[in-house]
Parts: C-alpha cells; structure tokens; sequence
C-alpha cells in the first residue's frame, strides 16, 4: 500500500515527559506505535491518553479528482491560452479574480468609458461583467472545472 | 542510589529509563488509515499491528 491510498493521516505527539508519566506502557504489550494506534482508533477511553503525554490531530487526505484551468480565450477566435492549474476551488477563483483585474485593467467600452473590473469581488461577477462586454475585450479569462475522470471540461 | 524508578507488576518490569529509550525516536509518530481496520506507520510503510510488542 502507498501513501497516496490513505484516507485519513494521522499525527501523533509524544510529550517529552511521556516516560516519566507512562513508564510501564510495556505492561500490556505496547510499543510506543501501538500505543498511538490505540489512541487514534479510540480504543483509549477519551483523553486518557492525553494524560500519558500523547496528542493527535487526524486530517482526511481528499484524493485530486478536480483540476481547475484558468485560460484566456480569445474572444474573436479560437485561440485559448492556459495560464495556470490549480487544485482548490477557492483559490482557483481568487486567483482568477486577481488576474482578471489585472489583465482587464483600463478597458475600455465603446463610448469610451473605463469598465470598472476592479469593483468587481467575486470570480462569477467579473465574468458576468466581462461577458457584457466582450466586444471590448481582446480575450476573456475562464476559469474551467476539469472532472480527471472525465474528458469534458467545465466552466465554473 | 538510582534515579531510576524499578518496580515489578506480575512478571514485567519497567523503568523510566527504558520507556525514555523507547520514546526517543517516536516524538512524532505519523499514521496512515483508510477505515480503521489497518494502520501503517508512514516512515516504515508497515502495519501496525495489534498491541503486541
């Protein structure tokens, strides 16, 4: 089995002073691995084994399953770029946002009005008002969903 | 005399020194499961199995 295959991980912390507080834990047959197993199966009435010198922390290790792709794509035309690959949703949005502002910056529309894309606070919201004024735009900026068990892709 | 504590419960006997020699090298100890059937210790790769020695 590998790593990469656990559901869950586990870290446990031996207090410095674990010997002095638990020297006999050999007595039923422990070993110091045996003893952390113990405690992070809940086997151990709860908290007691805090008292031995011993605390975890268990974190659920979430499988990739989504990428998410952050592209120019040209609004005349077929040409996409990709700019970035990212794993988590939240970021793939802030990050998005961000670089929108910042390609966008000093856009203008047909009247010559600057497009206030700076106001804009959210991924969706950015979009939605790059959208309404694609003609100005050379490119939009998409942030698409790849499923990697699936060949379809996405836009958020 | 000693610091070292030495008692016998039944027929084990245990020190402070030996479990500090025990503990030494298992500060941090970082476990991997799926369904809380088996447990591997992640530097090792093994199983950890039951509680036995």
């Amino acid at each position: 089995m590998s790593a990469k295959e656990y559901k869950f991980l586990s870290t446990v912390k031996v207090a410095n002073d674990v010997a002095t507080k638990y020297p006999n834990y050999k007595i039923n047959g422990f070993t110091p691995k045996t003893l952390a197993k113990r405690l992070i199966s809940s086997n151990s009435e709860k908290g007691s084994m805090k008292d031995f010198g011993f605390e975890y922390k268990t974190i659920p290790l979430n499988p990739i399953q989504k990428l998410f792709v952050v592209q120019e794509v040209v609004v005349f035309g077929d040409d996409i770029r990709n700019i970035t690959v990212l794993f988590d949703k939240q970021i793939a949005e802030e990050y998005t946002l961000t670089y929108s502002k910042k390609v966008y910056k000093g856009v203008c529309n047909s009247r010559g009005e600057e497009i206030h894309f700076d106001k804009c606070t959210s991924y969706g919201e950015i979009y939605e008002l790059a959208l309404a004024n694609q003609d100005s735009l050379e490119f939009m900026v998409k942030l698409n969903e790849l499923d990697i068990t699936s060949k379809e892709l996405y836009h958020v | 005399m000693s610091k070292i504590l030495k008692t016998r419960i039944g027929s084990y006997s245990y020190s402070v020194e030996d479990a500090q020699k025990a503990f030494l090298k298992e500060k941090i100890i970082e476990i991997g499961f799926i369904d809380g059937i088996k447990y591997f210790d992640r530097k090792s790769k093994k199983e950890i199995k039951g509680e036995q020695k």
